[in-house]
């Protein structure tokens, strides 16, 4: 099993799978991500995944934003 | 969320902005991406002769908070890494051409002049002297000085940013750290920035990271990079782990968000 510091590598070579995570988030449950990626092929580690789980809050809208 | 000192956290832009970001950010670095889009602020940039305009994403990231859900340390005079910043600049071409090396340092200038401005800086300041040398094919390191002022002060918002962002005035209990008992109300400081310039296709990076050379109020003279080497250690090593990948969508930045024309500049 790849790991999600794998992941990484390989969207920077094919981008088409981090598409794919963009499509996918926001997930609601860490379990849900978790999922995600053991179907592809990648076990996160906890630490991990509540990290990228925080971060959906990106994408989700504004409010964690810096904006000036 | 339980960390050993040593283990760095991989970090992704989720955004779908392009192009995106990666990286191993060190410990004691909040871990998010705060892309902030610098446009606004780069629409009349003097170059060459001419004024630039320029588009272009910072991928900000700061020194996590020494509390759950408390202010972050850049904030934060009782922590090592106050004052400091690390991440990087994504530049869009302009009508197909790369943006050229010499204007990175008037970039900078207008990032500090308008985040001092959105932290309430009533002269924001940015002087950038900056020194930049090849280390490989179309890469660049630089390191640079930039005369600017502390980010803390009675201005600092109370509303409308996150908490992570959000200075209180006053110290929050009585003994607990806070800038006043350090540092004057956007008072003088010398960032001292480094980082790498490179193209990504017609994109320009610019990595960078930064310590603060500053007298405090009891007239100590105090360089966070030497006194604290472990903090510029981890700041070289996220920013030496960064990873740009293209999805050939074009650029694609943050929704702009301020302008620069409340700014009053400080001449000096």
């Amino acid at each position: 099993m790849k790991t999600y510091r794998d992941f990484i590598s390989d969207i920077v070579d094919d981008t088409s799978l981090y598409e794919e995570l963009c499509q996918a988030v926001p997930f609601s449950e860490q379990a849900q991500l978790n999922d995600w990626f053991a179907t592809r092929g990648y076990q996160l580690n906890s630490t991990d995944v509540e990290v990228l789980f925080a971060n959906q809050e990106e994408v989700a809208g504004s409010d964690e934003q810096v904006n000036y | 969320m339980s960390k050993s000192t040593t283990e760095r956290t991989p970090l992704l832009s989720l955004h779908g902005l392009n192009p995106a970001v990666a990286l191993d950010l060190a410990p004691g670095w909040h871990p998010q991406f705060f892309p902030i889009c610098l446009s606004p602020y780069w629409q009349s940039v003097p170059w060459g002769g001419a004024n630039w305009t320029i588009e272009g994403t910072s991928f900000l990231l700061l020194p996590a908070a020494q509390k759950p859900g408390g202010y972050s340390a850049r904030f934060d005079p009782s922590s090592p890494f106050f004052q400091c910043f690390l991440g990087l600049y994504m530049i869009a071409p302009v009508q197909g051409e790369r943006v050229p090396l010499d204007l990175y340092s008037s970039l900078v200038h207008f990032d500090y002049l308008a985040w001092g401005q959105r932290l309430g800086d009533p002269a924001p300041r940015g002087d950038v002297d900056i020194r930049i040398h090849r280390v490989g094919v179309e890469k660049w390191a630089y390191d640079s000085t930039a005369a600017c002022h502390f980010d803390v002060g009675p201005n600092n918002p109370q509303h409308g940013m996150p908490p992570f962002l959000t200075v209180p005035r006053w110290p929050i209990a009585p003994g607990a750290a806070h800038w006043s008992d350090v540092v004057d109300s956007y008072d003088e400081r010398i960032d001292l920035v480094r980082g790498h310039l490179w193209y990504e296709g017609p994109y320009l990076v610019c990595s960078y990271f930064s310590g603060a050379r500053f007298t405090d109020r009891a007239g100590r003279t105090i360089d966070t990079h030497t006194r604290y080497p472990h903090v510029l250690q981890g700041e070289e090593e996220t920013v030496a782990s960064i990873r740009v990948f293209d999805r050939g969508t074009g650029y694609r930045g943050p929704t702009p968000f301020g302008s620069l024309n409340s700014v009053t500049e400080r001449k000096h």
